[in-house]
């Protein structure tokens, strides 16, 4: 079996062992149970008693940054999830626990549990639980979601994929689907195409947890199409000339897009970006458009040093902490910017005749709106002054004060959405 | 509200923080020292009762709110609170901010945790101290140290002769470099 690998838990027979059904499951502690009242068959711990459940994937040889997976299917009070560097036969384990109410993260050393982390977090049939471990740092998502912050913890040095399941589990508990298990970096860690010249398509490349894709000097009706990647760390794009287009790309927990330097006609049409920590499109000259672009809690969008005639149109911002638009020249439409508890709306440095037309703010975000940094995609990036709003509708104008080299945004209890502009 | 850190004891049932019942419902994340009984606490938008509840502790710390606030006079009291947990803190300054040293103890806690996790014993009990040489160690725990050093690709110089242990584990923490130390939402 090669990474990463997969379990559906569908070809067993319902009460079946884990390890009985499939081979490759080794269990170092415990018990699981195949669950296959219908077709759709999962797996769920066993042990009937207070011994803990934790079992590997012994079919493969995993690296020590590591990623495993599983869908919560019947969720209750009996924790199940992820875990990541499983010794090969003792019970030795990070794991990340979620019950229907609660998410935990443990390290298990020879049966011993630590504690490592735990929030409050309702988890539903269907959500995705994820694990990851990076050199000595350890992550979790639930659904997509950030769940503890990362968490550095050096005990455990290698192991393999695999799951872990509360005692006092059974059939009619929490139980587990659709796991996977694999590398971080899946293989290659950069995949770089540069140099290319004269029609040449690169279309439709899937990267699974590739950390870098860069493509650059592309010269003369390049096509880009459908890049799906996930868990990318980079996908960078420079120094595009001539009739490029980058269309749909989709990524999903991306870090960084970065797109710059292009030049002459360029599309970069309806990017998806899921989780994206930064999207970052700078120094696109003549007809450049950049539409409908959806965002889901995106961390940041910077669009700057755009020539003439650039539309941005059609934005749709959830969750994002920051959206700046900076140093654009003739004639550019903002238009139609939706904003949903973004958390702040930077347009600076706008030439002649822009539009700042229909921009709609949502709510406002609830709860406190933690502090977070920017850092460096524009030079000296400076302190922005927190405004509030007393009503949607009503943009107050700041000016930056600074300079520094990071954006705080000033904590308070309650932050409505806003807009800053100067050098109009 | 931000988060704060707070070192404390661990349970005397379980290797989870003595305090651990004092936050529930809050998001929370611990670092522990590996096999000996203590945790450096991150808490998340604690609320003030409940920080007043925890630092009224007296086996707590609760560690100010802004980090990067020097130490300054408040040096004998750091240091006090350290050692009283078998931290080392023979290096602390008064020009240190409460961030370099929690950057110090978790690098600290790291090595301890890499020990724990190669399945080795409380190191500092019994008639072992801070100020225990490495010489003096029974040879076993002499390898042990080795070995966790070894397994993180650290120098081992330090793990000889007449080094204190307290020497050694800040040697130990000094090799983490400028790794950066994550602890919940709080970067060290």
């Amino acid at each position: 079996m090669s990474l990463p690998a997969t379990d559906n838990f569908d070809g067993g027979d319902n009460g079946e062992a884990l390890a009985t059904y499939n081979a490759n499951w080794t269990v170092n502690a415990g018990a699981f149970t195949i669950s296959k009242p219908a077709a759709d068959g999962s797996v769920y711990p066993s042990s009937g008693s207070a011994v803990d459940c934790l079992a590997h994937d012994n079919a493969n040889t995993y690296d020590n940054d590591q990623y495993s997976q599983a869908v919560a299917e019947t969720q209750d009070g009996i924790k199940n999830g992820p875990a990541v560097r499983v010794a090969s036969s003792d019970e030795t384990a990070y794991s990340y626990r979620q019950s229907n109410i609660t998410a935990y993260l443990y390290k298990t050393v020879t049966g011993t549990d630590t504690w490592k982390a735990q929030v409050t977090l309702a988890c539903a049939a269907g959500d995705l639980l994820y694990l990851q471990i990076s050199g000595t740092t350890l992550s979790a998502k639930h659904a997509g979601a950030d769940v503890f912050g990362n968490i550095t913890d050096a005990s455990i040095a290698s192991g393999s994929a695999g799951i872990y399941g509360d005692a006092w589990g059974g059939s009619t508990h929490s139980k587990l689907d659709d796991w996977e298990g694999g590398n971080l970096g899946g293989g290659a860690t950069e995949l770089t195409v540069a140099g290319l010249s004269h029609s040449h398509a690169a279309g439709a490349p899937v990267l699974t947890q590739a950390h870098l894709l860069a493509l650059a000097n592309l010269a003369h009706g390049h096509s880009l199409g459908a890049v799906a990647l996930t868990q990318a760390h980079l996908l960078a794009l420079a120094d595009l000339a001539h009739a490029h287009s980058l269309g749909a790309v989709l990524l999903t927990q991306a870090h960084t897009l970065a797109v710059g330097g292009l030049v002459h006609a360029q599309a970069l049409d309806a990017p998806v970006l899921t989780q994206a920590h930064t999207l970052a499109v700078g120094s696109l000259t003549h007809a450049n458009t950049l539409d409908a672009l959806a965002l889901t809690q995106a961390h940041a969008l910077i669009v700057q040093s755009l020539g003439h005639a650039q539309s941005l149109d059609g934005l749709d911002l959830d969750l994002s902490v920051m959206l700046a638009v900076a140093n654009l020249g003739h004639a550019q439409g903002l238009d139609a910017i939706a904003l949903t508890q973004a958390h702040i709306l930077v347009v600076d440095a706008l030439g002649h005749a822009q539009l700042l037309d229909a921009v709609v703010f949502g709510a406002p975000p609830a709860g406190t709106v933690p502090v977070r940094y920017v850092v460096g995609v524009t030079a000296n990036v400076v302190p922005v002054e927190t405004v509030l709003v007393a009503a949607a509708g009503v943009i107050p104008v700041r000016e930056f004060v600074g300079p520094a080299n990071v954006v705080p945004v000033r904590e308070a209890p309650a932050e409505w959405p806003r807009v800053l502009v100067r050098k109009v | 509200m931000p988060a704060r850190l707070y070192l404390m004891p661990m349970a005397a049932d379980g290797r989870y923080p003595k305090y651990l019942a004092d936050l529930e419902g809050l998001s929370s994340a611990g670092m522990d020292y590996g096999a000996e009984p203590v945790f450096l606490v991150c808490v998340r938008d604690v609320p003030d009762s409940v920080h007043a509840t925890l630092a009224a502790y007296p086996d707590v710390t609760a560690l100010p709110l802004n980090l990067d606030a020097q130490i300054g006079a408040q040096l004998g009291q750091v240091q006090t609170a350290l050692e009283s947990l078998n931290l080392p803190a023979q290096w602390v300054q008064a020009t240190f901010t409460y961030r370099q040293v929690a950057r110090i103890v978790a690098a600290i806690f790291q090595f301890m945790q890499r020990c724990h996790g190669l399945g080795f014993p409380r190191l500092l009990e019994g008639t072992v101290t801070l100020n225990t040489r490495f010489n003096q160690l029974p040879q076993v725990s002499r390898q042990r140290l080795l070995q966790a050093a070894e397994s993180m690709q650290f120098d081992t110089s330090s793990l000889a002769g007449t080094s204190t242990i307290r020497q050694i584990l800040k040697a130990m923490a000094d090799q983490w470099g400028t790794l950066e130390l994550f602890l919940g939402s709080e970067v060290l």
